[in-house]
């Protein structure tokens, strides 16, 4: 049985820092090749795209603001938390699949970029609870009645961290014992 | 003596390359040699009968004086040893171990949950699925046995690893058998990681603690 799991949370982290988020720049830059693309021109307060590594290196240099992803509103979790709420025995509902990490650098390193910050944070622990306690239910279902397959949509790639080892380790213990039978 | 060791290089290579990588378990047949819980689960006493005499074992059999075993002599023998017995030329007849017989399977059946699998024998998976290669007429219903009582013990170890925040871990563990201890471990390992990554301790560069201690030394030789 695998001893740690290789991937770490602080890997999600790095993962995410290659998201493409709209920043207003207080400077003035032409067009810049990275290999994620081509990014810019950047001209003082139009909202331009930019990889979230590049909007926190200008950030902490005070050279941006952070325009917040449509998806972190306090609006829109909310109504994400509620379709959550609504059928604990249904399925996972679409999301950010790096809503754990996004949410947790943005609120560490712009929150004055971000209103309602605390309400953000409160609700976006209340959407991870949910959906962990939806994602343990639906596997022990899955390990007590033998299912061979199961499908899994919209899980984000913090909660398949979470599960992974248990999960896997599980499958590969009946596998082993109905190999041996 | 040469093509031996060729032989043990390339499996302790081969055991090397599976523990690097992270989902392999270690429940393929052929990286078993080195694993010491391989080798503890082999050592399970299994109740046999001879069908032959065995001459000179007498020793064996601590109770007797004889000089030889004798036909129809019952006798314990570890599991490795009456897998090798029993198979080849069956000198040996098996008989199911206490902990697998009918009574312990229907009170595993009935509730999985709240028997003590340690008290059972610390490798009651591992030793069981060993039991699945003799050919007694029980095996069936052993590893339906043993399937089940994972399926239903696999929530409560899962629920328990996600859910302990720094508390006593060995009120947990000590009714779980070993392969249950490792699934458990490994829930717990991850989840540590998570709540490191949750109150941003990861993000802190600290020494490693070789490098203190070797510090440490350095000022003793002084």
């Amino acid at each position: 049985m695998s001893d740690s799991p290789k991937i770490t949370p602080a890997d999600l982290d790095y993962l995410a820092m290659n998201e493409v988020i709209f920043i207003l720049p207080g400077f003035s830059l032409g067009r810049i090749t990275l290999i994620l693309g081509d990014f810019g021109p950047f001209v003082p307060s139009i909202a331009t795209k930019a990889p979230l590594w590049f909007a926190l290196y200008l950030k902490e240099r005070k050279l941006c603001q952070i325009q917040v992803p449509s998806w972190l509103t306090c609006e829109w979790l909310e109504t994400k938390r509620n379709e959550e709420r609504s059928d604990p025995d249904g399925p996972l509902h679409p999301i950010h699949l790096h809503y754990m990490e996004i949410s947790s650098i943005l609120l560490n390193h712009a929150s004055d970029d971000i209103p309602q910050a605390e309400e953000i944070r409160t609700l976006i622990k209340d959407i991870w609870d949910m959906r962990m306690s939806k994602l343990r239910r639906s596997i022990s279902i899955m390990i007590k009645e033998q299912h061979v397959h199961a499908q899994v949509k919209n899980i984000s790639y913090m909660e398949l961290f979470c599960i992974r080892p248990h999960l896997c380790n599980s499958l590969f213990l009946i596998d082993h014992i109905q190999k041996a039978s | 003596m040469n093509s031996l060791s060729q032989l043990n290089n390339t499996s302790l290579s081969q055991s090397a390359s599976f523990r690097d990588s992270t989902y392999v378990s270690h429940y393929s047949e052929a990286f078993n040699f080195y694993d010491i819980d391989d080798i503890l689960a082999s050592e399970l006493r299994i109740p046999c009968s001879f069908n032959v005499t065995a001459y000179r074992l007498g020793y064996l059999h601590t109770n007797s004086k004889t000089e030889h075993i004798e036909t129809g002599t019952n006798l314990e023998l570890p599991l490795w040893l009456a897998k090798s017995l029993a198979g080849r030329k069956n000198i040996v007849k098996v008989s199911v171990p206490i902990r697998y017989t009918k009574e312990i399977r229907q009170e595993l059946e009935a509730d999985a949950n709240s028997s003590d699998l340690n008290k059972l024998g610390p490798y009651y998976y591992e030793s069981g699925i060993k039991l699945l290669s003799f050919d007694t007429p029980d095996v069936d219903a052993i590893a339906e046995v043993l399937i089940k009582t994972f399926c239903s013990r696999s929530r409560y170890i899962m629920d328990r690893s996600h859910n302990i925040y720094d508390r006593d871990q060995l009120q947990i563990t000590n009714r779980l058998d070993e392969s249950e201890k490792k699934l458990f471990m490994c829930g717990r390992q991850s989840v540590e990681k998570f709540q490191q990554w949750e109150t941003q301790k990861c993000k802190k560069l600290s020494s490693s603690g070789f490098v203190r201690m070797k510090r440490k030394r350095q000022f003793d030789d002084i």
